[in-house]
């Protein structure tokens, strides 16, 4: 299997069609960063494509050095902060101005769960995801999801490495206060009923 | 190892961010206290719960229509010019702005009176020059101003 910077080689040569592979190999995990960044599929969509025609465009401010794959998440993170900006502007005028702002801040598809209480859960953490500010929603995603090291996040974000240390850290303390703290209170309700 | 630099540090070491000594040190910590075990394994469940997050597939055609829209760009790329071609341009169109508005337009305007001139001397008419202002004639025939 050829290497990333074998790949880009060939289509600065002018081998252009090359960039399927390119497409190939990342679309999937661009896709779902993007998608766990703002949780709304028909935009994700979009952005993914967005991103591959940027780093096409780009290509050339490249330098081989071997993470293309932090060149590749660093576009996609830039143009999913641009879309989460614009999109709170539309949000900020639409609650003034009118009451319609669908799914108020994203749509998100669940997984198709027959337990009702998994599907709850599933809708909480979402939400309390999305409660997190951008930079702690970025760093968590790229190593939860993407399991990408520190160091990694590093070069895609350009943040320090205890800055970025400290940014997980705090989102995953903030994710596990509002979901374990919402379980308690649940499984308060339940036993009040039971008796 | 305590219990308050053990919480400090957990989310590194289930990122397996720490060195050895820490690593080791935390691990065997686990193994004795059960409210920071506790805590591990709620962060443990957390990971769990976002990893197995909807997880979307590409749309079936999805680089089919990157390349597309790639293949368009590069037949209508009049973008890829340079700016710097863009500015040389303006301030091209700008200079001939000024020079047909300006020294230009005198100039023609100028041989045109000279033209003009010499052909009312060629017919033998008297001439008055007047107003001589900005190196603009207006001339008039003698005969015009008498008139007047």
């Amino acid at each position: 299997m050829f290497s990333d910077d074998e790949i880009i080689k060939l289509i600065k040569k002018g081998k252009t069609q090359n960039f399927e592979i390119i497409i190939n190999r990342y679309n999937k995990k661009i896709l779902n960063f993007i998608n766990r960044m703002i949780f709304d599929y028909d935009e994700s969509q979009n952005i993914s494509q967005d991103v591959f025609l940027k780093v096409y465009e780009n290509l050339n401010r490249y330098k081989m050095e071997g993470n293309f794959q932090a060149f590749i998440f660093r576009i996609a993170k830039n143009l999913t902060l641009n879309y989460i900006k614009k999109r709170k502007r539309v949000i900020f005028f639409s609650e003034h101005f009118s009451n319609t702002v669908e799914g108020k801040y994203f749509r998100y598809e669940s997984t198709q769960h027959e337990n009702i209480e998994n599907k709850r859960k599933e809708e909480l953490l979402v939400l309390s995801i999305m409660e997190l500010k951008e930079n702690q929603r970025i760093a968590l995603i790229l190593k939860v999801y993407l399991d990408f090291s520190y160091k990694n996040i590093s070069k895609i974000t350009g943040w320090s490495i205890p800055k970025i240390e400290t940014l997980i850290s705090r989102a995953k303390k903030s994710l596990k206060n509002k979901i374990f703290l919402q379980e308690n209170k649940d499984k308060n309700v339940y036993k009040v009923r039971g008796k | 190892m305590k219990c308050n630099r053990v919480k400090l540090l957990l989310s590194s070491f289930q990122d397996n961010e720490l060195n050895e000594k820490e690593m080791s040190e935390i691990f065997l910590h686990l193994k004795k206290c059960e409210r920071c075990k506790h805590e591990f394994e709620q962060l443990e469940n957390l990971k769990k719960e976002i990893k197995n997050l909807n997880e979307l597939e590409p749309i079936q055609n999805f680089t089919s229509l990157v390349m597309d829209k790639i293949n368009r760009k590069k037949r209508f790329n009049i973008f890829s010019i340079p700016s710097l071609v863009y500015s040389f341009t303006f301030i091209l169109f700008f200079i001939l702005g000024f020079l047909i508005n300006g020294p230009l337009k005198n100039n023609i305007e100028n041989k045109q009176k000279e033209v003009y001139i010499s052909n009312l001397l060629m017919q033998g008419q008297e001439l008055s020059l007047i107003n001589v202002q900005d190196k603009t004639f207006n001339i008039l025939y003698d005969g015009e101003l008498n008139g007047k």
